[in-house]
């Protein structure tokens, strides 16, 4: 016969009554697959769409240019254009500059939104706008000049009013038509104002510059002779990139988040395996009997072990299906957290509906197909392998032998140091992956340790306990294999709850302690930005005036900021004045010299600060060179200090403001931050800039707010993690409920024998409360020393490679203790129900085989 | 010349109690006739059910020699052993084990589904099996609805439906009363005589024994007969 035909004649005949007749089981191994893959496929989804909304709406912006003219400081002067025109090759060269702007219209804000700035008489405007032959260009041309003209996308047509602040005070926009439907408004979710390059320089106070020039080149061109061509020229402080590059940066910036939000994302995968390995195990060792008589009867071995990776193929599938709907509806929540994290900390995103692509789904339904049938493979093969004899007694499968469990946790231990050489900084440099590699060692070798660990425990207590807990502690020895499975679930997955809860917990509190130290100032004025730290437009100067008269502040500072590319990474140059940082203290400097010396060294040599994030990507510690990309040129620094920063995982640099204008040209600050006198009035103070500046959307708050303002920040961006943790939770519950339900149905018989020779039946009811309290309490102890080694694991390797931060780690107490407690109560409940009703059962019932 | 189903010479089998082997069969030889219903006898704990579970192919002698339906077992693969058990022998169980989510009817179909035989003369066989054991107006029972006695009856009729050369029979009657046992009997006496079928019967019924041609007595691991 087929092996098709007999496995498809044994599924539909015996395997699917099977399932059905435990619907609870099946339903649960379902949960299990589902919830994974769901969570999963949220994240994938929601990261994926951002990602590639980001990337879309750059080449629809980018009229598919295939190079551009980019600045390494950020921004391109004008008179590159006549030398990019000239050469050969060349059709047209388009500007465009961009910023990331909130627009109200005049009551509410309407969301942030890329403001960019093309050539509005370009020839080649078709080339962006591909219907523009009805575009008002005459009504461009007399609005020129006098008012901000833009074209808006159809959501914004009927708005009477539309206002932008580019330099704190509001201007009106103009709208002076409409976009088509496709190509660039569907651009950044469609939430894009574009104007005329001039009015845009106007607008930013950005004159004689612009972000990049995008070149259309002539059929037949090739780009890399035009590259070769441009680099030849020589023309001072350009980069050429293309768009492949430009993704390719992109790509390499979000890297490390992306990564991450798969890391948990494969967290909720994992804990979902594992419910469904607890089950399918239970579900097969349950089944034994039956699946003995199908051998008894004739099947093969192989074939039985095939029947049941089918079984969980097919449960994989059903499963997937489910965790693709949830996926999709989870994604829709965790789109807008996900696109506020990389527009926070890397890339302007607006998106507003998830893209279902072949390519992002796909993979993700093969989750629950693999997961299931790996999560079934030993203890497939393990049932089909067991001895005839024991499939049908009606005893349990024996245990393994001492050598058996001295080899697992041998095992284990190796894992456990295997662990240590593959978080080693220089191997994780190399391959960043191995972070999750250490993580795996980690997880595998405490679950190794198991067995061990709960014969232990037997020999340990046995004696020194109550007969219940004799009998239940016996039963575990005894039955050794399903308990280690069992416990090794429930411990992974708390292991992960309790990892990333102090994992967050601990860099809660680095943030806050970060955040205090670099907000000394009193009151800070920023122009504004999509957060606190990156600002997009810029404070004029009536701002200095008016705070230089203000009675009760004693200093202020002044920040000027522009993104640069080093080393083809964005990185934040921040022109500040080193005597009002040094002298109040507001950089938590890692070397912890005098900041006397600091002091002294900034003022004497062309020193630089640099962030611990950038000082870890770029490979430079105190002493090493720097060179700073400007407008005209690059100029090299040396680094006097590197200071903890969580403000970007990109890297931030503090320069002087003398050598910052000299790099990139006299510039309107972003930023004020003021220093009040001892007795001064805070918030007097407060009420007077804001009453001074009712009319302008600058940012006016006091320390306080700002660090409420930054922890709301990292809260959001957590909100993701959060919600695995919960998860992560949930599994564990579930897989608390499956074992001790399992368990006692697994002993059904041996009760009813006890029944049958005079057990009472609240004896019966201790017996399982306590064989539930004690594999609940050894969970919880394994659950929480993994999630020890994960927080270990996250707080100094992850975090640290991932986004060059240094995390002191907390170990939050109460938290470990009322993990405990919860668990162990959890699984004496999960005992306490069936075993109350199993205690009235009839003995002539559960002594039936049949 | 007597022609022989199963034929032994020597066979020991031992299992492991902790760190020590127990010895449960030990340097057993005989023979049993073809078409013939043979009963193997011994006190609790002699090995009988061993021996038996050695010719079903459900367990593997350690020495000597094993030959049923001219099959050297001790030979065999694990999948050369399922097509032996498959095709040329059926077992009755002492607790039936019946999958107790399948109908009888299913149930008593199974190994010939696992045979790859058709539906239709398939289902008609096992209809007709069943009606032989006196059990066609319970087709769709489950095997909990099913007395102690219609299952064993049930149990043969599954044994059977490959139709075997073999049928070995684990305490056929141990859970049943006079009348189902007597009945059960005289089914196995119709089998041989109607159908040529091998029987080899482990009891301790002394009904049993009376009806069998040939006896075989069992005694810690070793025949005394």
């Amino acid at each position: 016969m087929k092996l098709s035909t007999l496995l498809s004649t044994l599924l539909r005949n015996v395997s699917v009554k099977q399932l059905l007749h435990e619907p609870l089981r099946t339903a649960l191994t379902l949960v299990g697959i589902a919830l994974g893959v769901g969570i999963f496929t949220s994240i994938q989804l929601a990261t994926e769409s951002a990602f590639e909304s980001f990337t879309n709406s750059t080449a629809l912006l980018t009229a598919n240019a295939p190079l551009s003219v980019v600045g390494a400081s950020g921004s391109v002067k004008e008179e590159v254009i006549a030398p990019l025109r000239s050469i050969p090759g060349v059709r047209a060269v388009l500007p465009q500059s961009s910023r990331f702007l909130e627009v109200t219209n005049g009551t509410a804000p309407l969301g942030f939104f890329q403001i960019v700035g093309i050539d509005i008489f370009s020839p080649a405007l078709r080339e962006y706008l591909p219907e523009t032959d009805a575009l008002p260009r005459a009504e461009f041309v007399k609005l020129l000049g006098r008012t901000s003209a833009a074209l808006v996308p159809d959501q914004l047509k009927d708005e009477q009013n539309l206002f932008i602040a580019p330099q704190g005070t509001k201007e009106e926009v103009e709208i002076i038509g409409t976009l088509p439907n496709d190509g660039v408004s569907q651009a950044f979710g469609g939430k894009i104002l574009i104007f005329d390059i001039s009015q845009f320089q106007r607008l930013f106070n950005d004159a004689g510059r612009v972000d990049r020039y995008d070149l259309l080149l002539e059929e037949g061109s090739s780009p890399d002779a035009i590259t070769s061509e441009i680099l030849k020229r020589s023309i001072p402080g350009i980069t050429v990139s293309t768009p492949g590059g430009e993704r390719a940066q992109s790509e390499r910036v979000t890297a490390a988040f992306r990564m991450n939000l798969r890391f948990l994302g494969s967290i909720a995968l994992f804990a979902a395996a594992l419910l469904v390995y607890n089950t399918v195990s239970f579900s097969v060792l349950l089944r034994r009997r039956d699946f003995g008589i199908l051998l008894a009867l004739g099947l093969k071995q192989s074939d039985l072990a095939k029947l049941i990776l089918l079984e969980m193929f097919l449960l994989g599938v059903i499963g997937s299906a489910v965790g693709l709907v949830l996926g999709w509806i989870f994604s829709q929540s965790s789109l807008t957290l996900v696109s506020q994290s990389l527009s926070t900390l890397y890339l302007p995103v607006q998106v507003s509906k998830v893209a279902l692509t072949f390519e992002i789904l796909l993979p993700c339904f093969l989750l629950g197909p693999l997961v299931a049938v790996s999560a079934s493979i030993i203890p497939a093969i393990e049932t089909a392998s067991l001895p005839l004899r024991e499939q049908l007694s009606a005893k349990g499968a024996s245990s393994p032998s001492g050598r058996v469990i001295r080899s697992l946790s041998l095992a284990g231990v190796a894992l456990l140091l295997l662990a240590l050489p593959l978080s080693h900084p220089l191997l994780l440099e190399q391959h960043i992956s191995l972070g999750f590699l250490s993580s795996t060692a980690v997880v595998l070798g405490v679950i190794l340790l198991i067995p061990e660990a709960l014969l232990i425990a037997q020999r340990l207590l046995a004696a020194q306990l109550s007969l219940s807990f004799q009998l239940a502690l016996d039963h575990i020895a005894m039955t050794l294999r399903r308990n280690s499975i069992s416990v090794s679930a429930m411990a992974v997955s708390l292991g992960m709850f309790l990892g990333v809860t102090t994992m967050i917990a601990s860099f809660r509190g680095s943030v806050t302690g970060w955040i205090t130290h670099v907000t000394k100032a009193d009151i800070f004025i920023s122009s504004q930005g999509v957060n606190v730290s990156e600002p997009s437009a810029t404070l004029p100067p009536m701002v200095l005036s008016f705070v230089q008269s203000l009675p009760g502040v004693s200093d202020y500072d002044l920040l000027v900021s522009r993104k640069v590319t080093i080393d083809g990474r964005p990185v934040r140059v921040n022109g500040v004045r080193f005597e009002t940082i040094i002298g109040y203290d507001r950089l938590p400097i890692k070397s912890d010299r005098p900041l006397a010396e600091l002091h002294r060294d900034l003022q004497s040599k062309d020193c630089i600060l640099v962030s611990e994030a950038f000082s870890t990507r770029s490979k430079v510690e105190r002493g090493s060179q720097v060179t700073i990309p400007g407008l005209t040129g690059g100029r090299t620094f040396q680094v006097c200090d590197v200071y903890y920063d969580y403000a970007s995982d990109q890297g931030v640099v503090f320069i002087p403001h003398e050598r910052f204008y000299e790099l990139f040209g006299r510039s309107d600050p972003q930023g004020v931050s003021l220093y009040l006198n001892d007795g001064a009035e805070r918030s007097g103070i407060l009420e007077l800039l804001r009453e001074e500046f009712s009319n302008t959307s600058f940012q006016i708050r006091d320390n306080v707010s700002i660090r409420n303002e930054v922890l709301a920040v990292f809260d959001d961006t957590f909100r993701v993690t959060r919600s695995l943790q919960w998860i992560a939770l949930l599994v564990s519950g579930l897989v608390v409920l499956n074992t001790i339900s399992m368990l006692i149905l697994d002993r059904t018989r041996e009760f009813g024998v006890l029944r049958a020779i005079g057990a009472k039946s609240s004896q019966i009811r201790n017996m399982i409360a306590a064989e539930a309290i004690t594999i609940g309490a050894v969970s919880a102890l394994f659950g929480t020393v993994l999630g020890l080694l994960l927080e270990l694991l996250l707080v100094f390797v992850i975090n640290k490679h991932f986004f060059g931060w240094s995390v002191r780690m907390t170990l939050p107490l109460e938290l470990f203790v009322t993990t405990i407690i919860g668990t162990v109560s959890l699984s004496w409940l999960a005992g306490v129900l069936p075993g109350a009703f199993f205690a009235k059962r009839q003995e002539a019932t559960v002594l039936r085989y049949e | 010349m007597d022609e022989y189903i199963v034929s032994t010479s020597d066979l020991h089998k031992s299992y492991r109690d902790g760190a020590s082997a127990v010895e449960v069969i030990r340097g057993v030889s005989f023979s049993l006739p073809a078409r013939k219903l043979c009963a193997l006898v011994g006190p609790s704990g002699s090995g009988k059910s061993t021996l038996l579970n050695l010719i079903a192919g459900l367990d593997t002698p350690e020495r000597g020699s094993l030959t049923s339906c001219s099959r050297e077992l001790s030979r065999l693969s694990s999948d050369e052993l399922a097509d032996y058990r498959l095709r040329e022998i059926g077992i009755v169980f002492q607790f039936f084990n019946f999958l107790p989510t399948l109908s009888l009817l299913e149930n008593v179909e199974l190994p010939a589904k696992l045979a790859g035989t058709k539906q239709a003369p398939l289902r008609e066989s096992a209809m007709s099996l069943l009606r032989r054991v006196g059990l066609e107006g319970k087709l769709s029972r489950l095997p909990r609805e099913l007395s102690g006695g219609e299952l064993q009856r049930g149990a043969i009729a599954r044994a059977l439906i490959n139709s075997p050369k073999l049928l070995l029979a684990d305490e056929p009657t141990g859970n049943l009363d006079r009348a189902n046992g007597a009945q059960i009997i005289s089914l196995c006496q119709e089998l041989v005589s109607e159908l040529g079928v091998s029987i080899f019967v482990v009891t301790h019924d002394n009904e049993v024994i009376n009806a069998a041609e040939r006896v075989l007595r069992i005694e810690d691991g070793k025949l005394l007969t």
